[in-house]
């Protein structure tokens, strides 16, 4: 009961905290563990969750700003799907890269994600512009 | 005279060939401090790196000092051999791993990059992504799958 008198936000990160170490190696693992902390559930690997977060229940962003100032509120997932494997993204309250990069936390397949770092640490420079970010309500 | 010669030169030409066949590169990675390396009388530099103090990453661009700059983001590793025409620069995207082929003159990709979802290994001649793929590697021409 008391988490439910904390921010959404700071729930959040105290989610990305509980599951990194767990799933730093595994973007989607990560992603799901965080998601069902939060009560919501996803499903699949990367490119599966990228497509789930652009139906319903989820609401899709017009940008990264708009995905950090949503992240105060609700989960927000940031994903891109790549062959043979996409990647996801959970977004965090934070500041912006270059004006327009938010802050999360993620897994990084078969190698190590990052806690806290704007998701230009995440995408190259030709795909960062292209990521889709999506929010839910927990 | 000739009849001398052509045998001699025969020789000489068919030893160059086989020391041309057997020249192996020796790649080995190169350390960057303070965003700064030398290899094979190169300078190098990479820019905006993840942690100052102790970088596993490079926004970039890759520069060769008084080159050229190649267009890479993204970078965890640089690897130089002797000899090789070109350096192989470890970039990522997302979950995936990139092999870049840059040629060292003036930084365009002479060969496609390799990609892996796994980090990349590179150790003398051979490229290797753990369990996905393994290439030898030369002085001036592109990997072989092995």
């Amino acid at each position: 009961m008391a988490s439910t008198s904390i921010d959404p936000g700071t729930r959040v990160i105290a989610a990305c905290e509980k599951y990194w170490d767990q799933h730093k190696a595994d973007c989607s693992g990560f992603a799901r563990a965080v998601a069902g902390e939060l009560g919501i559930t996803l499903t699949g690997m990367a490119n599966d969750i990228v497509g789930e977060i652009q139906k319903a229940p989820w609401t899709v962003l017009a940008s990264g700003v708009d995905a950090a100032a949503m992240a105060a509120t609700a989960l927000v997932v940031g994903g891109l799907v790549d062959q043979p494997h996409g990647h996801v993204v959970i977004v965090v309250p934070g500041p912006l890269a270059h004006d327009k990069y938010p802050s999360a936390y993620w897994g990084m397949l078969n190698g190590v994600g990052k806690k806290n770092a704007t998701t230009n640490w995440a995408w190259d420079a030709a795909h960062r512009d292209q990521v889709i970010y999506a929010w839910r309500a927990f | 005279m000739a009849r001398i010669l052509t045998p001699a030169l025969a020789a000489l030409l068919a030893y160059g060939a086989a020391c041309g066949a057997l020249a192996r590169p020796d790649f080995h990675r190169v350390e960057f401090h303070n965003n700064t390396a030398s290899a094979n009388g190169l300078t190098l530099r990479l820019a905006d790196p993840d942690d100052p103090a102790h970088p596993t990453a490079w926004q970039g661009p890759l520069e060769i000092a008084g080159r050229c700059t190649a267009d890479l983001s993204l970078i965890t590793a640089v690897y130089a051999s002797p000899g090789a025409r070109y350096l192989i620069a470890a970039t990522y995207n997302g979950s995936e791993r990139y092999a870049h082929f840059i040629d060292a003159n003036n930084c365009r990709e002479l060969w496609p990059a390799m990609q892996a979802s796994h980090d990349f290994n590179v150790a003398g001649d051979i490229l290797s992504a753990p369990g996905e793929s393994r290439s030898q590697l030369f002085l001036d021409r592109p990997p072989q799958a092995r």
